[in-house]
């Protein structure tokens, strides 16, 4: 059989309808970063930063389909190391493929540790005051991530059938609170439906907000692995992506502006020019002008369990990744290492574990630095994304033969849009008020090192040319190596019979 | 007002919120039968039929071994693994109920099998404890095997065995947003395979 007949055979299989498309592009709404940061966003930008959500939404869906291209091309299980690999070379694919997966998680994951436990908290004044006193909030992600990694080391799955529980509690809340916050009269009284931006509102302003709008769309891309078993992709997926996005969307405008309706953003500290909005205290402000006493303790209990529950995900989730990367050969074989007992990957979870928790020490817990965290995560990721793009476009030209199930529409203008928005978002990331040194300097050390292992990894321990594009043909033929029926020279053979 | 559509209105409405906030209930973006599909062509047996979205009947080339494979998933927040069970089902000597598990012992390192008896006739035991100590192959082949599960039933004149594997999963995942699956390496599939059929030879005879 051809590879053209194993793709297409692979491509009818085990079909996806809408809803499940739909249901895969919303995330993780009440994600503690994502609500501080679009807190924040409003707090400062107003307006301004609703105009940078819908850059952010219109980028993300440009972006989206692009990635929907690359999954029809190379349903693989490698996915975005594939597609990087067989556009720009094995280098290219290892930082692109780190940078997406560990570099986000190195930031990203501590900002989910460092808030966790002080969203929570911040909404019990007792408790607060508590926990300051002994260290500080921050330490109860901390402690969340040591037993959520024991459990696991165990073999213990909290949360595991909560899941539906956890997802439809955050977005009634969410929702809710939100709703609530526009139909009560308001505390504020405000210009238009988000107020006046304390930043400005010029283009170069909008553009240094676009980064953090971003962060709000985190995951959006998720449905594009499923365009191959869309049913009629072609529609079906931009439907979804489009809906899934602007469902994300309209909860945050919601949010945002009941927020700025019912808080005061006053000026807390003069001299650093920090608001409240800026500030995890804005959420129990808030949640007490809706709902009284009760909202400060929904709000707090519902951080609790997301945070625990968004950290036990990692726990649970990661180690089974780098477990399966040492199978693959891609780490070194000790991390295949399983309990006796338990069969769980102690070696991995002991990693998950420390790089959180780790970096939250080192950064001592400070609220102050989840922003440039956040930043230096969406650096990461854009980053990522800007690799994907151009091997798309790479291949379009180089290989404009190869199957593809789904097509971008209007190639090569969302490629353009996504990444002149993507580069102009990473140039212009540091928002008024903030030094980019604390953004670039980490996000750059940490992409250097990847860079170097890429380097010493393709060149030392695989010897081979770190920049010489992989085959499309050998990498599908590799995937489907242990398909029953003959499956040697066929695959190369018939590769250039487009669908 | 008839209330007879108000009354099939409200039991749907609540047979609807039963299934959505169910436990069986499916995790969101979970697709049936793609990690089957992975697994496939990670086992690369010559006989591998779907059955069911989420099943599939395989067996060896020589047809001495055959099996269900099952797949089953476990939610977590924004993440859901997917994971595949080996099932095969052995006619027994004598009929009976017995419920056995299997795990290594070891603190660091495997040091053993141990078989622990979760119900039934509690003179089974012995007998299959000596089994997987006679059959040199079978020890030999489960020592290495990475199996987070291994269940043994007798049910009736049955012997139903449950393999879940580490590897021949798949974590998916919404942030960062990605899904991975986990393979089963070369040794592992033949270990996999050598213990199936192991299991298969000990309890015929038990």
């Amino acid at each position: 059989m051809s590879i053209n007949d194993r793709l297409t055979e692979h491509l009818n299989r085990g079909t996806v309808g809408f809803p499940t498309a739909l249901a895969s592009t919303i995330g993780l709404i009440m994600a503690s970063p994502v609500i501080l940061t679009a807190t924040m966003g409003f707090g400062i930008g107003g307006s301004a930063f609703a105009v940078a959500m819908l850059i952010a939404v219109v980028m993300m869906l440009a972006q989206a389909t692009t990635f929907a291209e690359a999954a029809s091309i190379l349903p693989t299980t490698g996915s975005v190391y594939d597609y990087i690999n067989c556009g720009m070379g094995r280098f290219f694919a290892i930082t692109g493929t780190l940078s997406a997966y560990l570099i986000v998680h190195v930031f990203a994951g501590t900002a989910e540790t460092i808030l966790s436990g002080v969203m929570a908290l911040v909404n019990f004044e007792h408790l607060n005051t508590l926990a300051e006193s002994a260290g500080g909030s921050w330490l109860l992600g901390v402690g969340f991530v040591i037993v959520f990694g024991i459990l696991n080391a165990f073999g213990v799955s909290a949360f595991g059938r909560a899941e539906i529980i956890l997802t439809f509690g955050m977005w009634t809340t969410l929702m809710v609170f939100g709703v609530l916050g526009l139909i009560a009269a308001p505390a504020v009284q405000l210009d238009g439906w988000f107020g006046e931006s304390l930043v400005g509102t010029d283009l170069i302003t909008i553009l240094s907000l676009v980064g953090m709008a971003m962060f709000m769309f985190v995951g959006c891309e998720f449905v594009t692995p499923l365009a191959p078993d869309l049913r009629n992709s072609a529609k079906a997926m931009p439907k979804a992506m489009i809906l899934g996005l602007l469902s994300v969307a309209a909860c945050m405008f919601i949010y945002g502006a009941a927020m700025k309706r019912q808080v005061e953003n006053v000026l807390l500290d003069a001299a650093s020019g920090v608001h409240l909005l800026d500030t995890p205290m804005a959420i129990p402000k808030f949640a007490e002008q809706v709902m009284g006493h009760i909202g400060p303790m929904w709000l707090g209990i519902g951080f609790l369990f997301a945070g625990a529950a968004t950290i036990n995900t990692l726990m649970a989730g990661v180690p089974r990744i780098l477990y399966g990367m040492a199978v693959d050969g891609a780490l070194p074989k000790v991390f295949t290492y399983l309990h006796p007992r338990f069969k769980t990957p102690l070696l991995c979870i002991l990693v998950a574990m420390l790089i959180p928790c780790l970096h939250a020490l080192y950064l001592g817990g400070n609220t102050d630095n989840i922003m440039h965290l956040v930043l230096a995560a969406v650096c990461a990721w854009s980053f990522a994304y800007l690799l994907v793009t151009l091997s798309v476009v790479i291949l379009r030209i180089r290989r404009p033969d190869l199957p593809r199930a789904y097509r971008s529409p209007f190639f090569p203008l969302p490629q353009i849009f996504s990444s002149v928005g993507i580069l102009l978002g990473m140039w212009f990331i540091t928002p008024p008020g903030m030094n980019p040194a604390d953004i670039y300097v980490p996000f750059a050390v940490m992409l250097g090192c990847t860079a170097v292992y890429a380097l010493f990894w393709t060149l030392v321990v695989q010897k081979v040319n770190p920049f010489k594009p992989a085959s499309v043909e050998e990498v599908l033929a590799k995937e489907f190596s242990n398909e029953p029926g003959p499956h040697n020279n066929g695959y190369i053979d018939h590769a250039a019979k487009t669908l | 007002m008839s209330q007879v559509p108000i009354t099939t209105g409200i039991s749907t409405m609540l047979q609807k919120l039963s299934e959505l906030f169910s436990a069986r209930r499916a995790p969101a973006g979970y697709r049936p039968g793609v990690t089957l599909g992975h697994l496939r062509r990670n086992l690369g047996l010559t006989s591998f039929e779907q059955t069911e979205p989420t099943a599939a009947r395989a067996s060896v080339e020589d047809g001495s071994l055959q099996m269900e494979i099952v797949e089953h998933t476990e939610s977590q927040l924004l993440m859901h693994l997917v994971m595949t069970e080996f099932v095969i089902r052995v006619p027994a000597l004598t009929e009976g109920t017995a419920s056995f598990e299997l795990h290594h012992s070891g603190a660091v390192r495997r040091t053993g099998i141990r078989c622990r008896q979760r119900a039934g006739d509690t003179a089974l035991l012995a007998g299959l404890q000596a089994s997987l100590q006679e059959d040199g192959a079978l020890h030999q082949a489960l020592m290495p095997l990475d199996f987070k599960r291994l269940r043994i039933d007798l049910d009736g004149r049955q012997w139903c065995v449950r393999l879940e594997h580490m590897g021949g999963s798949e974590v998916v995942n919404r942030m960062p947003a990605f899904r991975r699956y986990i393979a089963l390496s070369r040794e592992q599939r033949n270990g996999l395979l050598e213990a199936l059929s192991g299991l298969q030879r000990v309890l015929r005879i038990l």
